[in-house]
């Protein structure tokens, strides 16, 4: 990666150890910085304080869960643009739904939804850098 | 001085003067007098408030006795029955037995002299002043005392036509002043006022009622009417309702007729002349036409419509109905042929039949007459018709007055018209006619007469030389127009026969003359000739008889033979006079045709029709008679002794027939099997009308029963009760919720399920909307559903929706609504059932949640394993052996990811809970993101994912995890189920007019036998080499990309064949 750049910072609001763990190595390994936070009330406080390039939320987790906490974020200047991709094990459509709306709420910047055993670690990786306009 | 001494004198008391004791007397009637007063406020108050007659009559006496310086107060009531009694109806104070030994009478006599009595029977108020001294108190004086009544007053009430009387005791005489009875009478008129206004208020409750019973009747009634109803707007003549008749008639939906205007029932050519008829519509006026209908079919039906204007709701609407008369134009038909067969017959009788007419208000026609008119008046059957002109012009002036006046006396007394006048044809003789006719009088007043007339010039010429000859001869040729003369001995041998008679008789007069006169006679009539000569010629009397007799051509002529007994060449002999009356027989033939004429008339009558004889023994039915009461009646019955008819008192009317007199019997049932038990059990349910036929003496001779069948109309009745019945328990024992609410959202009816459901009471649903309990976050939901039957969208429909119970929980209910319009084709109410899904909600939510937890659960850990395997890869220094087994392990968890999401997926499907979620979807790049997700596993097995991409801008609307879903199975079944020569997988996305086709396609192939199992897309289809192929595959995923497409309004299909390949196709719709 260009050192001269400033890094990219990605969020990752993750609740099972083991995955942050290997998403963080590989999201490293491609030259990210990553901040770990492991529930909602965590990755709010945090998304506000360092507005990271992007977010990988999940969904199910402790305290507040992942579209409790969009929700938040979406009330922030910053927040209601910031770029949020969903990665959950939830593939209900009801929470779909619910998750789109906010995500229409929000100035312009519907979050994406994708589900974790449906991608590869690489597919994440080229999204990501899709999202964030990176040629490979 | 003098004043003091008056003062002295007043101080100086004759009698112990005590002014603290007068004073106490004025205070006391003072006292009194507003006690009265208070009593008449309070009474006034318990007017307003009080709705119950007996309750206001109670408080009354209740507060008479409370406020009042009274004892007792009781109201009695005129009873009209014998002893003319008072009934105590209500009551207060130290009563104690006191009125059950009153017995008290309102009649004059010692019980009635009473003040109750009094007051009830003169109408005015009457007070005993004392009980103990006033004799008219006697017969109650002792109980009185016992109870401590001394004074007391009677006031006198009438409400409509009941009487009755307020009695107040009290325990001091002479209690009741002027003033006092002033107040208590102003208390009995507001009384009165009050019950009045009770009354008056409970009769406009059930008037209002029965008016609103009687509505929904009117509706049902109109709907099951038999004959057809259309009801249209009177200007435009527009339908705006029909019953369902009106659509067996015409063939056309309901739906279809209220598109159509009146004309528009009816054949094209009858358009305008049915319109012209309607024009003639005042209010309140019923037009009759006849028309005809063109059903659907292009059928015509011929028809009655009676229409009106009638008023439903104050508006005013043109009301046609309508009734088939097929069957009653074929029996004119029928009627019509007769008619021409009768003609034919009558034509050939010399002679004229008619029949003659003449209206209630004296004008004569002749409806029917053979062609013999021409003879007889010199005129055609058709000229007299509709005029007697070509008749009356024709009858002698001096016999004319006498005929008319004959025909009015048979008129008005429906006696036979029989009469002998002179016709004067211009340039022919005079000639005598001879007529003889029945009168019958119709309904309306229409007298009409069948019967003949013939020419009988050549009898009264002979009568009149007759007149100028010898008067022994008159006797032997009297009024016979031909007359042949044979002299026989006792022995029947012939002594002398006139010329005329030989030639009569066809044989030359010397062959006559000795031979039997019995050879010219028919076989059967020889020894009746024989026997009458023989008794004539032994002296005794014979009456006049007809034989036949054959004459020299063999024909047969009809003789009416008189005997008398002459002197003849000096021995004893008879005298047979022969006279022809042949013609006569053929004319009484002809009568029997005009007979049987009528009899068609009664047989075709679409209503039965019975006559019965003056004793009241049956003569004869017709056939619509047969088909309503299925037996013919027994014989042995006698109409006048019908023991039902004795049982229900209808008697005395029945015996009114004898007088002449019509009956009407509305409303009767019948049951054969109530006669005899082996006839059929079946109700007849009929309107009788009797009208007697009188004779020439004004006696009963005949009466006719014509009845009206009203069983279907009474079966609908009984229907209705029966239906309304089962619809009230339906309604109420229903474990649904029921209800119908008006278009304004406010409950008009709830059952008890419904208010169990909610938890309110009846009174208190009804009081409030259905939106005050609905859960604020479906109030608009329901709003909108509502508006889509307001709108005219729907007309029943379901929805899922939640109430807040009374004590705050929610109740999940799903709600079938139905809209019932009115006629003016208006939302009137819906009837809505509710069912309370609480339970079954919670358990779909349970389900639900375990779905999607299990879901998140299962490939929690499968997405650790999947990208911890993943990152491994980058070690980079994997042995062979490892790579080997790292690969294994990547494929396994693969396959374990599929099948959690196939077996989530089916489940989901097959309990329906697949929800839809619509969105906007950008195609492309729904598109683009699977297969970069499948990537990886395409070129593992050694495939390339080629996107070939024709739409604009590729959005549309729909479910993005379900499209993602169809799409990905495709996908993964093309990269699976390839065969190893090619590398290209091919998405194809065309842009159609209303949807995108998305095709996928490889170079594999699909036996023919597999593609017919796969078409039905159902679970566990695997092809014959897919296990070999692919042993991972579950079998569900065309299942689920199938059904999903389904849900999504979408579908999939498939071409495979050896060349080409295979493609399977999926359409989207956009909307």
């Amino acid at each position: 990666m260009n050192n001269e750049k400033k890094k990219i910072l990605i969020l990752l609001v993750e609740d099972e150890k083991i995955l942050v763990r290997t998403l963080e190595d590989r999201l490293v390994a491609e030259g990210f910085d990553v901040t770990k936070t492991f529930d909602g009330v965590q990755g709010l406080q945090m998304a506000l304080l360092e507005h990271p390039d992007l977010i990988l939320l999940d969904i199910l987790m402790p305290n507040v869960d992942g579209l409790e906490m969009l929700k938040e974020l979406r009330k922030d200047a910053w927040g209601s643009h910031a770029t949020v991709i969903i990665l959950t094990n939830v593939k209900d459509t009801d929470i779909l739904a619910k998750g789109m709306g906010i995500g229409l709420d929000g100035v312009g910047n519907t979050y994406e939804y994708m589900v974790k055993t449906d991608w590869s670690l690489d597919a994440i990786v080229s999204r990501i850098k899709q999202r964030l306009n990176i040629a490979k | 001085m003098k004043k003091q001494t008056n003062i002295k004198k007043l101080l100086k008391p004759k009698t112990p003067l005590n002014i603290q004791g007068a004073f106490a007397v004025e205070k006391e009637k003072y006292k009194k007098t507003s006690q009265t007063l208070n009593v008449i406020r309070k009474c006034d108050q318990a007017l307003i408030y009080i709705t119950d007659e007996q309750k206001l009559l109670n408080a009354i006496c209740k507060i008479i006795i409370n406020y009042g310086p009274y004892k007792f107060a009781w109201v009695g009531c005129a009873e009209n029955d014998k002893n003319k009694s008072v009934k105590p109806i209500a009551q207060a104070g130290y009563e104690q037995g006191y009125l059950k030994s009153l017995n008290i009478s309102w009649a004059n006599n010692i019980r009635g002299n009473g003040p109750t009595g009094t007051a009830i029977r003169t109408k005015k108020v009457t007070v005993c002043k004392n009980m103990l001294t006033d004799p008219k108190f006697k017969p109650w004086r002792s109980e009185a005392i016992k109870y401590g009544y001394i004074s007391s007053i009677s006031l006198p009430i009438q409400i409509e036509d009941a009487f009755g009387a307020l009695s107040i005791y009290s325990p001091k005489p002479d209690a009741f002043s002027k003033k006092e009875i002033n107040l208590l009478v102003q208390l009995t008129n507001n009384l009165t006022f009050g019950i009045k206004n009770i009354r008056k208020n409970l009769e406009k409750i059930k008037i209002e009622k029965e008016l609103n019973e009687s509505e929904k009747k009117y509706y049902e009634l109109f709907n099951r009417a038999v004959d057809a109803i259309f009801i249209a707007n009177p200007e435009t003549r527009k339908i705006v309702d029909c019953n369902k008749s009106a659509e067996k008639l015409t063939g056309f939906s309901k739906s279809e007729i209220v598109k159509m205007k009146f004309s528009d029932l009816h054949p094209k050519e009858l358009k305008k002349n049915v319109a012209s008829a309607f024009k003639k519509h005042s209010d309140g006026k019923i037009v009759q036409v006849y028309a005809e209908v063109q059903t659907k079919d292009k059928k015509i039906i011929p028809v009655s419509i009676n229409s009106s204007l009638v008023h439903i709701k104050n508006k005013p609407y043109l009301q046609g109905i309508f009734r088939d008369i097929t069957s009653q134009k074929e029996a004119e038909k029928k009627i019509r042929e007769y008619n021409q067969q009768f003609e034919k017959l009558s034509d050939n009788v010399p002679g004229l039949i008619f029949q003659f007419t003449r209206t209630s208000n004296g004008e004569y026609f002749v409806p029917l007459a053979s062609k013999g008119i021409k003879q007889i008046f010199g005129c055609l059957p058709n000229d007299v018709v509709d005029s007697f002109k070509p008749i009356a012009k024709v009858i002698h002036p001096e016999d004319s007055a006498r005929v008319i006046n004959d025909i009015e006396y048979s008129a008005k007394h429906l006696t036979y018209f029989i009469c002998e006048f002179r016709v004067k044809i211009p340039g022919k003789p005079i000639q005598w006619v001879y007529c003889n006719s029945k009168p019958e009088k119709k309904l309306n007043g229409i007298v009409t007469w069948y019967g003949y007339i013939y020419d009988i010039t050549d009898r009264k010429n002979i009568e009149t030389k007759l007149m100028e000859s010898e008067e022994k001869y008159k006797g032997l040729i009297s009024n016979l127009p031909k007359t042949e003369y044979v002299v026989v001995h006792r022995n029947a041998k012939i002594l002398w026969i006139t010329d005329s008679t030989s030639s009569f008789l066809g044989y030359a007069k010397n062959n006559i003359i000795g031979s039997s006169v019995l050879d010219y006679v028919v076989k059967e009539d020889r020894h009746i000739t024989s026997q009458n000569i023989k008794r004539r010629m032994s002296g005794k009397k014979v009456f006049d008889y007809e034989i036949r007799i054959i004459n020299s051509e063999r024909k047969i002529i009809n003789v009416l033979v008189k005997g008398s007994l002459i002197d003849f060449e000096g021995q004893r002999a008879a005298l047979l006079i022969l006279s022809d009356i042949t013609e006569r027989i053929k004319k009484d033939r002809g009568i029997l045709k005009e007979k049987q004429f009528l009899d068609n008339i009664i047989n075709f009558n679409p209503n039965p029709i019975q006559i019965y004889d003056k004793d009241g023994h049956n003569v004869r039915v017709n056939e619509a008679y047969m088909r309503m009461f299925k037996v013919p009646p027994t014989q042995d019955y006698n109409w006048f002794e019908d023991p039902v008819a004795i049982k229900l008192g209808l008697h005395e009317q029945q015996q009114l027939i004898k007088k002449g007199k019509r009956v009407k019997f509305p409303d009767m049932t019948y049951n054969p099997h109530w006669v005899r038990p082996e006839f059929p059990d079946v109700n007849v349910a009929f309107d009788l009308n009797v009208f007697p036929i009188m004779d020439s003496n004004n006696q009963l001779d005949k009466f006719v029963l014509m009845y009206e069948d009203i069983t279907e109309r009474k079966a609908a009745e009984i229907k209705i009760k029966e239906s309304e019945e089962k619809l009230r328990k339906v309604f109420e024992n229903s474990t649904v919720g029921i209800s119908i609410v008006g278009p304004d959202g406010k409950w008009i009816k709830v059952n008890n399920r419904l208010c169990n459901i909610l938890g309110y009471s009846e009174k208190e649903l009804l009081a409030s909307g259905y939106l005050k309990v609905t859960f604020p976050d479906d109030i608009q939901k329901t709003k909108d559903f509502n508006e889509k039957f307001i709108s005219g969208k729907i007309i029943s429909g379901h929805l899922i929706k939640r109430y807040v119970h009374k004590d705050g929980h929610i109740v999940w209910v799903e709600i079938g609504v139905s809209l019932v319009k009115g006629l003016d084709g208006k939302p009137q109410y819906f009837v809505v059932t509710t069912d309370d899904i609480t339970l079954r909600k919670e358990l779909d939510e349970a389900k639900e949640g375990f779905l999607s937890i299990a879901s998140h659960q299962l490939r929690t850990p499968l997405s650790i394993t999947k990208w911890v395997l993943e990152s491994l890869l980058y070690e980079k220094n994997l042995t062979p052996k490892q790579l080997e087994n790292y690969n294994d392990l990547i494929y396994s968890n693969e396959r374990l990811i599929k099948l959690v999401n196939d077996l989530l997926n089916v489940s989901a499907i097959d309990t329906g809970k697949l929800s839809i979620n619509k969105n906007k979807v950008d195609i492309n790049k729904l598109i683009t993101d699977i297969s970069l997700s499948l990537k990886t596993m395409a070129e593992k097995n050694g495939k390339n994912i080629k996107i070939i991409n024709n739409t604009n801008n590729g959005e549309l609307y729909g479910d993005p995890a379900l499209i993602s879903e169809a799409l990905e199975n495709l996908l993964t079944n093309a990269i699976n189920y390839s065969s190893k020569g090619s590398n290209d997988i091919t998405i194809r996305v065309n842009d159609r007019a209303s949807d995108y086709v998305i095709s996928v396609h490889n170079d594999g192939y699909i036996e023919p036998d597999i593609q017919e199992k796969i078409k039905k897309y159902e679970k566990f289809v695997r092809g014959s080499n897919a296990t070999e192929v692919q042993p991972t595959g579950s079998g569900l995923g065309l299942y689920i990309t199938n059904k999903v497409m389904e849900a999504s309004g979408g579908s999939i299909w498939f071409k495979s064949n050896a060349k080409q390949g295979t493609s399977f196709y999926m359409s989207i719709n956009k909307k």
